[in-house]
């Protein structure tokens, strides 16, 4: 038994983690270091990120590059409430693993794993291109160490966290996000 | 209060009309509290007049509010906006005095003098200890 | 017989949207599909970089300044440092002015190039990108070697620069320029005569200078619109009176000739950065910076404005001092501020499709207008 879901397990992780596709979220300006990782000379497609999807509904990874704010911590939370599962965290940059330089800002998240799961941290301000290859490649190999029987309770603590606070953001309830109500 | 505040309006009617129409840059100050313990601030004006290419600057003092030159120069929109946003300045008769910066649920004006800030870093402790040295 | 109600429907182009150039919302009213009210929300990104300076020493907020508008990082240094530099009634040597003249004029074209490529894949030409990307690549290594780092720089101290660029580095520069035409040649014939870019672009979004001017709209926007103002030539800072070079104007005030002055910005910048280099590999003895403590800085009291025509517009550093170590307040007069002001008028009449191209040619950058 658990050869054939070893087996199934490394088929799985190999299309998972081969295949990541990640969502254009850039804030500030690591935004920028991850659009020269994404173009010409430090391409991110040979690593299996072809494109860069817009939707959340049709990406995977989401690379929280750039300053969160306050105001922005919602729209955060709600992209990665609509991404489906399986679906992968890494926040780019000093400011969004930790705060960075703006400790003391009363409008700052001071990093953002209060508001959602991260997998990957990569420090920098901002880290190089290779850096984001680097951070990448280490997500790949996290992900090729995940298993089936472990996916429920992987499952259940991740959305725990996030359900415990919800009364913050209104993104499980039908809201008229930003639209005047008719 | 009132001949405060046509004071300023009128000041900057009069440049206007001698060919100043650009206001390029308008910034706030905070001096408070004031030799009677209440609030002071200070609105510096910068205007251009761009066929003899001149600058000219303005300084006016007020206590909490003053008139707002949106009608005379439609870049004091989101200036005076943004006053109203960090300092707390109410300007009469503009057309939309909402937070822009902020939150709408935010509390308090986070560039005045006395606002606390609340954040846990110890920051400042490290500023003092160095700055002795 | 009965008329059909028309409503209008409210369309929301949100902070994450590929082709916000940063994070800002826009809610959109539609009759149709003419867009009859625009209203940018701004603030999605505002760090509080105001207050920040107020606790901090004038050394430690020099970091911070790097990164108010992280494309143009070399010219906000100089903004606050001229500030800083007349309070301390100080003069920098002349090597130094040479090498930040030098930089900022190569960070003017590197922005110019990112802010090509971003506007074609907004108009959907994907393919663009990677040569702008590829070029600006090449500025970006060629700052990594003269300062350490690709983006955000910390090069510029109190009293001169860090260290002085050497002879290799300034033959790579000469180099980088030299092949720049004949690349850059690539790019330009894919753009500047096609018939789609043409059709999206001329006519559309005319910014007169009737409008521009009570918005206080200045730098390229202006300039295309048929009035020639630029701070390099009108109150001249560091050595800007000594370069021999000319400010470009256009009369239509439409996209296309926003992109047409554009263009004509990098060929001016590099051919200052060609004079710049010349005269730094003649001058290699003089000295780079003036001996300062840089924690020590105590300016005296007053107030200081400085003026730098940066990539989009006149940037102002405002600052104010009480003789102590930190300064009382610092206030930055941002040109993409503005510039969101004046969408909200010009996006009037058009449909989406053009509501992008506009915004697009008006070179707005967010953190810079969030700061």
């Amino acid at each position: 038994m658990n050869v054939i879901v070893s087996s199934i397990d490394h088929f799985l992780n190999f299309g998972k983690a081969n295949s990541l596709w990640p969502l254009t979220f850039a804030t500030s300006c690591c935004g920028i270091e991850m659009m020269h990782a994404a173009f010409a000379d430090y391409d991110l497609a040979r690593f299996g990120s072809e494109v860069f999807r817009s939707s959340p509904r049709q990406a995977d990874l989401l690379i929280c590059a750039g300053t969160i704010t306050a105001k922005m911590a919602p729209v955060l939370k709600k992209l990665y409430l609509q991404m489906p599962e399986p679906k992968y965290v890494i926040a780019m940059g000093a400011c969004a693993a930790s705060g960075g330089m703006f400790c003391d800002s009363y409008s700052v998240i001071q990093g953002i794993d209060s508001i959602i799961p991260v997998d990957i941290y990569l420090p920098g301000c901002p880290p190089k291109p290779e850096a984001l290859i680097d951070a990448l490649i280490k997500l790949k190999n996290k992900i090729k160490t995940e298993s089936i029987p472990e996916r429920k309770e992987d499952l259940m603590t991740r959305y725990n966290k996030l359900l415990d606070d919800t009364e913050d953001v209104e993104g499980l309830k039908i809201e008229y996000f930003g639209v005047d109500k008719p | 209060m009132k001949t405060e505040s046509m004071e300023i309006f009128q000041t900057l009617s009069k440049f206007k009309r001698n060919g100043f129409v650009s206001l390029i840059s308008l910034m706030a100050e905070d001096l408070s509290p004031n030799a009677e313990g209440k609030d002071e601030f200070k609105l510096h004006y910068t205007l251009y007049n761009p066929v003899n290419k001149e600058f000219k600057e303005f300084e006016t003092t007020i206590n909490n509010e003053a008139p707002s030159v949106s009608t005379l120069y439609k870049s004091a929109n989101y200036d005076e906006r943004e006053i109203y946003d960090l300092f707390g300045i109410k300007f009469k008769n503009h057309p939309n005095l909402k937070r822009i910066f902020l939150d709408e649920n935010f509390e308090g004006h986070p560039l005045r003098n006395d606002y606390e800030n609340a954040s846990n870093c110890d920051f400042k402790a490290n500023i003092e200890a160095e700055s002795k040295e | 017989m009965k008329e059909l109600a028309r409503n209008k429907m409210t369309v929301n182009i949100g902070p994450q949207h590929p082709s916000t150039h940063g994070v800002l919302r826009l809610s959109v009213e539609l009759d149709g599909e003419k867009i009859t009210k625009c209203t940018p929300y701004l603030g999605y990104l505002h760090r509080g970089l105001e207050k920040a300076a107020q606790d901090r020493l004038f050394a430690q907020y020099l970091p911070m300044v790097d990164r108010v508008d992280y494309l143009a990082g070399f010219f906000y240094s100089q903004a606050y440092l001229s500030a800083v530099e007349e309070l301390l009634e100080i003069e920098i040597p002349k090597n130094a002015q040479y090498i930040r003249v030098l930089t900022m004029e190569l960070n003017r074209v590197s922005s110019h190039l990112l802010w090509l490529g971003c506007f074609l894949m907004d108009l959907g030409n994907q393919g663009a990108v990677f040569y702008a990307f590829n070029l600006r690549n090449e500025i970006l290594n060629i700052f990594e070697k003269i300062t350490g780092a690709r983006m955000m720089h910390n090069y510029y101290i109190f009293g001169g620069v860090r260290d002085k660029i050497s002879n290799n580095i300034l033959n790579d520069i000469l180099d980088f320029t030299q092949n720049f035409n004949q690349k850059f040649k690539v790019l330009e014939n894919m753009i500047t005569e096609n018939p789609i870019f043409l059709d999206r672009t001329k006519g559309l979004g005319i910014l007169t200078s009737e409008i521009a001017l009570p918005y206080a709209i200045t730098g390229v926007n202006l300039r295309a619109s048929g009035l020639s103002l630029d701070f390099r030539k009108e109150k001249p800072y560091l050595i800007y009176d000594e370069l021999d070079f000319t400010v470009p104007t256009a009369f239509e005030g439409d996209c296309y000739s926003r992109y047409k002055l554009r263009i004509d910005e990098i060929k001016i910048s590099l051919d200052l950065v060609n004079q710049c280099t010349d005269w730094l590999l003649s001058h290699q003895e003089g000295k780079v910076a003036l001996e300062l403590n840089q924690i020590n800085i105590k300016p005296k009291a007053g107030k200081a404005v400085s003026y730098t025509e940066s990539v989009r517009g006149l940037v102002m550093c405002h600052l104010i001092t009480d003789g102590s170590e930190k300064p009382k307040r610092v206030k930055w007069r941002t040109p993409s501020f503005y510039a969101v002001q004046v969408l909200e008028k010009l996006a009037i009449g058009n449909t989406i499709a053009d509501l992008m191209a506009i915004y697009g040619s008006l070179d707005i950058v967010l953190p810079e207008a969030d700061r």
